[in-house]
């Protein structure tokens, strides 16, 4: 048998290592040691559905060498709907002098035992990278698919990008390409939050219905997700305290579109990196969007590209409607190439059972297999990708 | 040079690559995933060079690596049968 490393202790998290997980995750959420503790503080010390914090921690020595951390959701399934706290495993991170040394199998192995006696039946993973993916898969995860990305580009940005590298290879010109007012052409990088009114204190309008606005209106926006009903397929508890704990990731921005007429008709969330880490912040997500008619859908949708020409747009498509489909579609909105092979960075959804014994065919919630992607209502504010 | 090496070679080669921290005597039963001996790192390169020696995507849906890839002879089993497809 391969020997483990000795000298490796699991431990789950007590508020003595924040000062150590705070510094660990240097390798993994930012460079900014304030900006991890606020993102540790948001998504674990204040998850509604896991209290206290349960992050499974390798310890060599009392050194903290490596993570997994679980945050708490609240799934919701059939009709009338059944409502179930999960566990989604997210960050993991082990130090490089550690790795290769079975340390994540073995946080992993202590990880599923603690979950059994804390009653969980499953665990749910919807932001794995192409090298975490892989190894889930080795330890007993499924995919139930990939989640459909779907990209609209913006040929804007494209343009002015030739501009100024046009500009840089041109006599007498080159020195000047730099200070072309790039900023106003969105070529910075600027925050999304810079499209909203300035100063704040006013919402931007677009025509007359739509309101663009830096929070989120939580109440509003889970009265219109109650009026518009629930179909019965797997999805995440939106109510008022989802939605307000969920806007608050430090390490992302968020800006919301609101078309209202009498009472709130749709919203459609954008979202932006901060994490020097991130991908690019000229990546915008779309990761939640509701309305009660395809015609105000469409709306804050073209809305959405009005306001952000500058940016490149994404959306998962895995479980949305037909309909809705072939409204990105008519605005441009292409697959991102969907490839097999290890090395396509794909997001997917995987599921698993605690216990190792249950057989993979009885995975369920209400009916509903979990390894079936038709069973499921996903939007990416419901990963912590958005 | 990798082309006069055979594909067991290569396999032990790029394992004890990646298991080089590790004090384990790589055998054709060694267990590599279920005892933790490769990290996802360590799978995501073998893996891409299964991807490699057959000429073929994996298709990440239907695969379970603990299964088919946990000693050398299942990995070189599992090239073979995808050479033949």
């Amino acid at each position: 048998m391969a020997k483990m490393n000795p000298g490796y202790e699991i431990v789950t998290y007590q508020p003595d290592f924040r000062k150590d997980v705070v510094e660990l995750q240097k390798n993994l959420w930012s460079p900014d040691a304030e900006l991890n503790a606020a993102y540790l503080e948001w998504k674990h010390e204040r998850n509604p559905y896991l209290q206290p914090p349960l992050l499974y921690l390798a310890l060599h020595g009392q050194k903290v060498v490596g993570m997994r951390s679980m945050f708490g959701v609240r799934w919701e399934f059939g009709i009338p709907a059944k409502r179930m706290s999960g566990i989604c495993p997210d960050d993991l991170v082990i130090v490089p002098e550690h790795r290769n040394r079975g340390l994540i199998t073995k946080m992993m192995k202590s990880a599923f035992e603690d979950l059994e006696k804390r009653g969980y039946p499953y665990v749910f993973s919807l932001s794995a990278g192409k090298i975490t993916r892989l190894g889930s898969l080795a330890m007993g995860w499924r995919s139930a698919g990939s989640m459909q990305p779907r990209h609209w580009h913006s040929r804007r940005a494209e343009y002015f990008q030739r501009i100024r590298n046009i500009a840089r290879e041109t006599r007498f010109i080159w020195r000047y390409a730099d200070k072309l007012p790039y900023r106003h052409w969105g070529m910075s990088q600027e925050s999304l939050h810079g499209l909203c009114n300035p100063n704040g204190m006013r919402p931007k309008k677009i025509g007359s219905r739509i309101s663009v606005e830096q929070g989120p209106r939580a109440g509003e926006m889970a009265n219109l997700i109650s009026r518009i009903g629930h179909d019965g397929r797997i999805r995440h508890v939106r109510d008022e305290e989802y939605l307000s704990w969920r806007f608050r990731n430090p390490l992302h921005r968020y800006l919301f579109l609101y078309w209202e007429e009498k009472d709130l008709e749709g919203y459609l969330v954008l979202q932006q990196y901060v994490s020097e880490y991130s991908l690019s912040k000229v990546r915008v997500n779309i990761v939640d969007w509701e309305a009660t008619s395809l015609r105000v859908r469409a709306g804050l949708l073209r809305a959405a590209i009005r306001l952000s020409p500058f940016v490149d747009l994404n959306i998962w498509t895995a479980t949305i409607g037909a309909e809705t489909k072939n409204l990105l579609r008519d605005v441009g909105f292409q697959p991102v190439h969907e490839g097999v092979g290890v090395d396509q960075e794909q997001p997917c959804l995987l599921v698993r059972s605690v216990r190792a014994d249950v057989p993979e065919v009885e995975w369920s919630l209400g009916n509903r297999r979990l390894q079936d992607m038709a069973n499921w209502d996903i939007r990416m504010i419901y990963s912590m990708q958005g | 040079m990798s082309g006069d090496m055979s594909i067991r070679d290569r396999l032990v080669r790029l394992l004890e690559e990646g298991t080089k921290d590790s004090v384990v005597e790589l055998g054709d039963d060694t267990s590599l995933i279920r005892s933790g001996l490769l990290d996802s790192l360590g799978l995501f390169r073998l893996a891409l060079w299964i991807e490699k020696e057959t000429g073929s995507r994996l298709d990440l849906e239907s695969l379970d690596p603990a299964k088919e890839w946990d000693s050398i002879e299942g990995i070189l089993t599992f090239v073979a049968k995808h050479l033949e497809g």
